[in-house]
C-alpha cells in the first residue's frame, strides 16, 4: 500500500469514528446518548459536518504556510475526505430528522422546510452539498476543469448557510456557535484578501 | 371552581398494546387538531373533547429520576443543561422562608417546615413539556397551590398570582449577568383562576424525596398544561395582584414567551414546530397534545380567547 492510501484510510477512519460511535450508542447503550439522544444525534452529526467543513476550508491557508512542501499535494487529497466527510454527517443528520423528527411525514416536513428559516437554510446547504459530493472524484475533476473550482466554491455558501442553520435553533442565550463562526469568519476573510494559488484557485 | 376529578391514586396497571397506545394518540391528535380549528377561529369552545390519558398509561411511562436530575433549564445557574446539576449544588435551600402577600386579607410568612407541618403531601404524575420541544412524566409530590392562596383569603382586587424566585447571586452564578437578556428574580405569573385550579401544584418533592437543587427546591410551582417556563423554581414570594405582572422570558424574548405559554401544537413558536415532543429516553418524536393533554380539565378557562392570546 502506497503512502498516500495509507494516509487517506486513516484520515478516512478517523472521521468515521463520531458516526461509529453513535452507532454503538443507538444501538447497544442508548443511555450513552443522554436524557435527549434525538438531540446528541442530530447535534452530534450537523456539528461534525460543519467541522469538517471548516477543517476543508482551512487546507487553502495550511497549504500556502508552504512548512512541509513534500505533503502539500497530499493536503488535497485530504480536503476531499473531508469534504466527501462533511457531506456524509449532513446526510445522516438530515435523514434523523426527516425519521425520527418527522416520522416521514413529506407534507409536514415541506411545510416546516418552506416556513421556518432554520430548516429552510439547512436544507438548500444540504442540497448544495449534493453536486460537490458527486463531482468530488478525479474523474469530475479532469473533466470539468476550471468550472469544478467555481462549482466548489459553492462551500463558501454551504459554511454561511450552515452556521445560520445553527444559530436559528439555538435557545435565547446560547453561544454554542461562536467558536464555529469566528473559524469560518477567519476563513473566508484568508480568501477575500490572499491571491489564490494557481494550481488550487479555491 | 370546578373539581373534575380527585388526584389519582395508585391501581393496578395493564400493559397497553402498542398499536392501542398509538391509536389513541392519533384519535387524540385528531381531536386536538380539530379544536386547534376551533381555537383559532376564536369562537367558543366545544364539547367534544377527547379522552383524557389513563392514569395507567402515564405511570407506566415515568421519566427515570436519574434523567430528571441530569437535564435541567436553569438559567440561575448556566444555559448548559448538563452543568446545571452540579452549579447547583452551591444552593442553600435551608433555611427558606416565602411570603405570600399582596392583595390579601392575612399575608403570611412560611418556611418548609410548616408547609409540611400544615398539610400532607400527595402524588400527582403529570406530563412536563418544555417550549424547546422535549417532555418528561413526573411523579411531583406538594400540595395544590389553592391552599396556599386560600390560606391568604385574597380580596377581590386579586386577578393575579406574580411568583418570585430567588435571588442570590453568591450561589447562583448566572445570576451574576443577563443572560439572554434575563432580568433577576426570575418572576413569573398566572390569571387567578389558574392559580387556583385543582391541577396547578406546590411542589416540593419528586419520586417520594425532596426535589433536587437543580428541579427547583425547596420550593416550585408546577402548571402542567403550560410549557415548562410557566413553572418557575426556587420561590421565594407568592403575590396577590390586580394587574397582569411582567414575567422574565417575556420581557427577554416577547416574540417567543408569551404570558399564558398554554400548549398547542398548533400554534408554532416563531423559529421552530410546536406539534412533536420528544420525550426523554426516546428517539422518535411524539405528537403534542392540545393543553398538554389536561383540555378537559382546564379548557373551560380560556372559553372565547383565541389561539394567539393564549401564546
Amino acid at each position: 500500500m502506497n503512502a498516500r492510501l495509507w494516509r487517506e484510510v486513516c484520515v478516512g477512519l478517523a472521521l468515521f469514528l463520531p458516526a461509529g460511535w453513535l452507532l454503538l450508542a443507538y444501538w447497544y447503550w442508548q443511555p450513552a446518548l443522554g436524557a435527549n439522544p434525538l438531540e446528541t444525534l442530530l447535534h452530534t452529526t450537523g456539528r461534525c459536518a460543519l467541522v469538517m467543513l471548516i477543517l476543508s476550508l482551512a487546507i487553502r491557508p495550511l497549504h500556502d504556510l508552504g512548512a512541509l512542501l513534500e505533503y502539500r499535494l497530499a493536503l488535497f487529497g485530504v480536503r476531499r475526505l473531508l469534504g466527501l466527510g462533511c457531506f456524509s454527517y449532513a446526510l445522516a443528520h438530515a435523514w434523523i430528522f426527516l425519521a425520527f423528527d418527522l416520522g416521514y411525514d413529506f407534507e409536514v416536513g415541506l411545510q416546516e422546510v418552506l416556513y421556518k428559516p432554520y430548516l429552510g437554510v439547512g436544507a438548500l446547504a444540504f442540497l448544495l452539498l449534493i453536486p460537490m459530493a458527486i463531482t468530488s472524484g478525479d474523474a469530475a475533476f479532469h473533466r470539468l476543469g476550471k468550472g469544478w473550482f467555481f462549482l466548489h466554491r459553492a462551500s463558501y455558501l454551504v459554511a454561511i448557510l450552515g452556521l445560520l442553520h445553527f444559530w436559528w435553533q439555538l435557545k435565547p442565550g446560547e453561544i454554542h456557535a461562536w467558536p464555529d463562526t469566528i473559524a469560518v469568519s477567519f476563513l473566508l476573510l484568508y480568501r477575500l484578501f490572499s491571491r489564490p494559488a494557481s494550481h488550487d484557485p479555491a | 371552581m370546578v373539581w373534575i376529578q380527585t388526584p389519582p391514586l395508585i391501581r393496578e396497571q395493564a400493559v397497553t398494546p402498542e398499536r392501542v397506545f398509538w391509536q389513541r394518540r392519533r384519535f387524540l391528535v385528531a381531536g386536538a387538531a380539530a379544536m386547534g380549528g376551533t381555537w383559532l377561529s376564536g369562537t367558543a369552545f366545544s364539547a367534544t373533547l377527547p379522552p383524557d390519558i389513563p392514569d395507567t398509561e402515564l405511570k407506566a411511562a415515568l421519566t427515570p429520576l436519574s434523567t430528571l436530575e441530569s437535564y435541567n433549564n436553569y438559567t440561575e445557574f448556566s444555559t448548559d443543561k448538563k452543568a446545571v446539576r452540579h452549579l447547583a449544588q452551591a444552593l442553600t435551600t435551608h433555611p427558606w422562608t416565602v411570603h405570600v402577600e399582596g392583595e390579601v386579607e392575612n399575608s403570611y410568612v412560611f418556611d418548609m417546615d410548616d408547609l409540611k407541618g400544615w398539610y400532607g403531601m400527595e402524588e400527582r404524575v403529570y406530563r412536563f413539556r418544555c417550549v424547546e420541544g422535549w417532555s418528561m412524566v413526573v411523579p411531583w409530590n406538594g400540595i395544590p397551590l389553592s391552599k396556599l392562596i386560600e390560606r391568604a383569603r385574597p380580596t377581590s382586587r386579586a386577578r393575579f398570582v406574580e411568583f418570585v424566585s430567588l435571588l442570590r447571586p453568591s450561589e447562583m452564578i448566572g445570576q451574576r449577568t443577563a443572560i439572554a437578556g434575563l432580568q433577576w428574580p426570575y418572576r413569573e405569573g398566572l390569571r387567578i383562576d389558574e392559580a387556583m385550579h385543582p391541577l396547578t401544584l406546590a411542589v416540593t418533592g419528586v419520586y417520594g424525596a425532596p426535589l433536587p437543587k437543580q428541579n427547583g427546591a425547596p420550593l416550585r410551582i408546577i402548571v402542567p398544561w403550560k410549557y415548562a417556563f410557566k413553572s418557575p423554581k426556587a420561590i421565594t414570594h407568592i403575590r396577590l395582584v390586580a394587574e397582569q405582572p411582567q414575567t422574565s422570558w417575556h420581557q427577554a424574548a416577547p416574540n417567543e414567551y408569551g404570558f399564558y405559554g398554554n400548549v398547542n401544537p398548533d400554534l408554532a413558536h416563531p423559529r421552530w414546530s410546536q406539534a412533536r415532543e420528544t420525550r426523554m429516553g426516546e428517539t422518535r418524536k411524539r405528537p403534542t397534545l392540545y393543553l398538554n393533554g389536561y383540555a378537559n380539565q382546564v379548557s373551560a378557562l380560556y372559553a372565547g380567547m383565541s389561539a394567539q392570546d393564549l401564546y
